[in-house]
């Protein structure tokens, strides 16, 4: 089924097979949860949990807040998936939420000052003791540090999610050009850091 | 051939770096957590607004009905309670209803003439120039 010969339920959720619509058991899943069925809450939970909590974790660069981040979002969620149209994936949806909710926690600086200790010794920790890391998991770190919340969403939905940029772009609520720069810029930032740590190496 | 060497050697490191960054570990019971929220949710305002919708509405609606009603009520009937309660008079004090003693010596009495009964008439009634009793409204 093409997505031009979509069809829409009864509840107005569009479903295809492809394209940007849900598709298959997802669609049905979703259909269960916005009669508010528990069990497809949870199956979604069961999908989604573990990339909502990595891309909050990449967005926030911090373990706890991105727990919390994703706690709401997946709530918010649940609680308007009635105001989800299927007019784009599930996921990405839910993404736009994850990242609203993730640059709310940002913008809340009381939140950011009260944990600012915290997230240090969080950060180090979590980031696993980057000497024994490569050197491209050392050089990405150091770039999604550099990188604004936005940017760095772009290429951890890019390079982790495997989304495309049509689909960054629903997430992010950005012109699909938009992405394609900040990727550019964050493979550009990428590219010079990993020149230098080269020319480092070979000058020891 | 140097060129394309260092190409995959940055994308390579480029993919590994990404592919090696942590997934973090969410807490047991989250979603137990999440599913409790989104239930306290539905509990206090999904299920009872779906159920009682259109009961509250028609609550709300005759409550606001009823209320317009007294007010206008309140409105209309403000001169005509006014004209029936008591009036003061030149000093200043309310004048006191008749009682049935007041009547009954008036009835038992002498004076049986027009302006014995003044003191019975009620408030804002007067005599005219002829002493006719004429009503407020005249």
């Amino acid at each position: 089924m093409q997505v031009s010969a979509e069809s829409r339920d009864w509840s107005g959720l569009v479903i295809g097979d492809q394209g940007s619509c849900p598709s298959g058991e997802e669609a049905l899943w979703v259909l269960r949860a916005r009669s508010g069925d528990e069990e497809a809450f949870n199956w979604l939970l069961d999908r989604y949990r573990d990339r909502v909590a990595r891309l909050a974790a990449h967005i926030l660069r911090n373990e706890a807040d991105a727990e919390d981040a994703a706690q709401t979002a997946f709530v918010r969620a649940f609680r308007n998936i009635r105001r989800y149209r299927g007019d784009c994936r599930f996921y990405t949806w839910l993404y736009r939420i994850t990242m609203n909710e993730c640059l709310n926690q940002l913008k809340s600086s009381a939140r950011r000052k009260a944990r600012q200790e915290e997230h240090l010794a969080d950060s180090r920790m979590w980031q696993g003791g980057c000497e024994e890391s490569s050197l491209g998991r050392m050089l990405i770190e150091k770039i999604l540090d550099e990188l604004s919340p936005p940017l760095r969403a772009a290429l951890v939905l890019r390079e982790m999610e495997g989304l495309d940029y049509t689909e960054i772009a629903e997430a992010l609520d950005i012109p699909v050009g938009t992405v394609r720069s900040r990727l550019n810029s964050a493979r550009l930032r990428f590219r010079e850091l990993w020149q230098e740590a080269r020319q480092e190496a070979e000058n020891v | 051939m140097c060129d394309n060497r260092f190409e995959d050697e940055l994308e390579r490191d480029f993919r590994e770096g990404l592919a090696s960054l942590p997934t973090p570990n969410l807490s047991p019971g989250f979603n137990h957590r999440v599913m409790e929220k989104v239930r306290t949710r539905r509990r206090w305002q999904w299920m009872p607004l779906a159920q009682y919708r259109p009961l509250i509405a028609a609550g709300l609606t005759s409550l606001l009905v009823t209320l317009a009603l007294i007010h206008l009520l309140q409105q209309n009937l403000g001169p005509i309670a006014n004209a029936l309660s008591p009036a003061p008079d030149t000093a200043g004090q309310v004048r006191q209803a008749p009682s049935s003693d007041a009547l009954d010596r008036y009835l038992s009495g002498s004076d049986a003439s027009p302006a014995g009964l003044h003191p019975f008439l009620l408030p804002g009634w007067q005599k005219d120039k002829d002493g006719r009793q004429k009503s407020p409204g005249e």
